[in-house]
């Protein structure tokens, strides 16, 4: 039917038809609550989730804004358990001279600091490197290239 | 009025009448074209070849020739070339061509100044988007205080001071894209390995293509261009990935550099696409006019840039010459 009417006439039909009532933005790929993330260390539980394919989520983001960012400290559920991460790649638009990855990256931490794996594979921002929190001075030790 | 007072308000009208010779439509939504502008058009085409200096009261000439208008036309399209090659080489130079109507030539003028003087202390090599870079940056964190990265130029943005260029490759099976600011002085060195153009402006495609694609490796040594031909074109098409994609290949008719952008689409979403469809778009003339830069604005600036790149040979040479006699 609509292959009768010229152009214009579709598209006033259509638009009013399809009105969408509210304004979108382009997808701003925030890390917040249940969003879906890499682990990228050789720890076991890291390991574990990706062969089961079960998604490793993010329940809190400690900051005031619960926005995460290069190197916020998080809280995930992985296999059925809660760990804390530091967030070591961001799929956002970042400024200037900071890398920006295709997927989210973050490394698992247990309740006192320690990294739970050996070694980090991936690539890390080296803007990080600037973080003097000794905890997270730890888990860069860790990593193999910086970027 | 003070003396200071008097020169400041010569100078900007000064500029502003500049400013009033390059302006073409009234305002940027207008559809129709300022009075002199289509009388400046009436002018040339009758064979005037003065672009800023003609009243607006003068009266035309027909003094052309058949051999002469010849003679200019081989000339003319050596000329076109020659600004199509700069507007390409040069990106950052030319003003933006999304805010024409809102240009400011004093703020040109002063970009200008501070990007000839950092151009004189790092050589920016010429790059286009599809050539490899590997950019030197100053990182207080690393050991050698220095951070280096190789990667595709996928993108160039925005005009002057404000320049900037991403570059992608992928990394132990990560992809990683980098945003560097031409001008910043962070930056130590910029080095083309491999210069070459592709079939579109941006490639963010290849976020959405086999990592192959997006792959170089970071010891890579450089290539050299050919010297005196035109810049070489990579006419590779790269085959997408299966759905889903990041952005909606499948509208991007106009991506020359790919293949595989289709997509089967449910009823909801074919009549979802033609909303956002303008078929419109491509007989806007004005539109077009409006976001486009006209061959003397180019030349202008081409000008400018011309005399400063001679003024550096000669300067390079100079040195050169005077380390010779020193050792």
């Amino acid at each position: 039917m609509l292959c009768y009417l010229n152009s214009e006439m579709k598209m006033s039909l259509i638009n009013h038809i399809f009105r969408r009532g509210f304004s979108t933005t382009t997808p701003l790929n925030e890390l917040q609550l249940l969003s879906r993330v890499k682990v990228v260390d050789n720890s076991k539980i890291g390991r574990n989730a990706k062969q089961s394919g079960r998604p490793v989520r993010i329940i809190h983001v400690y900051n005031k804004t619960h926005v995460g960012r290069l190197g916020d400290k998080v809280l995930l559920t992985i296999e059925h358990e809660k760990k804390k991460g530091y967030i070591v790649g961001c799929k956002q638009n970042q400024g200037p001279f900071v890398p920006k990855f295709d997927s989210n990256n973050v490394v698992l931490v247990d309740d006192d600091g320690q990294p739970l794996g050996t070694r980090i594979r991936a690539p890390i921002p080296s803007c990080l490197r600037a973080d003097t929190d000794p905890n997270f001075v730890k888990v860069l030790s860790l990593a193999t290239t910086f970027v | 009025m003070s003396l200071s007072k008097q020169f400041r308000k010569l100078f900007i009208s000064s500029l502003l009448n500049n400013a009033r010779a390059f302006s073409t439509s009234g305002c940027r939504h207008s559809n129709t074209l300022l009075h002199r502008t289509v009388n400046r058009h009436r002018r040339l085409k009758e064979g005037s070849t003065d672009y800023q200096d003609i009243g607006e009261d003068q009266t035309n000439d027909r003094t052309v020739e058949v051999v002469e208008l010849q003679l200019d036309l081989a000339a003319k399209q050596r000329e076109q070339k020659e600004i199509e090659t700069f507007k390409e080489k040069y990106p950052d130079f030319l003003p933006r061509t999304d805010l024409i109507s809102r240009r400011d030539f004093v703020i040109e003028m002063l970009h200008r100044r501070d990007m000839f003087k950092r151009r004189q202390n790092l050589t920016v090599p010429e790059f286009y988007v599809g050539s490899i870079l590997a950019v030197t940056v100053s990182d207080s964190y690393s050991p050698n205080k220095e951070n280096r990265f190789v990667g595709i130029c996928i993108q160039r943005q925005f005009a002057g001071l404000q320049h900037n260029f991403t570059l992608r490759n992928v990394i132990y099976g990560q992809g990683i894209e980098i945003k560097y600011d031409l001008y910043n002085p962070n930056i130590l060195s910029i080095e083309c390995l491999k210069m070459e153009k592709r079939l579109d402006p941006e490639l963010f495609y290849l976020r959405d293509c086999a990592p192959e694609h997006s792959t170089f490796p970071l010891d890579m040594e450089k290539v050299p261009a050919p010297k005196g031909k035109d810049v070489p074109i990579n006419d590779i098409k790269v085959v997408l990935n299966d759905p889903p994609w990041l952005e909606r290949w499948e509208r991007r008719k106009d991506l020359k550099g790919i293949t595989g952008n289709n997509r089967t689409l449910t009823k909801r979403q074919k009549q979802r696409a033609l909303l956002s469809e303008k078929p419109w778009r491509e007989n806007d003339l004005m539109l077009e006019y409006r976001h486009s830069l006209r061959d003397d604005e180019v030349r202008h600036i081409k000008n400018i840039v011309d005399r400063f790149e001679e003024r550096e040979q000669r300067r390079k040479e100079e040195a050169q010459k005077d380390n010779i006699v020193q050792s």
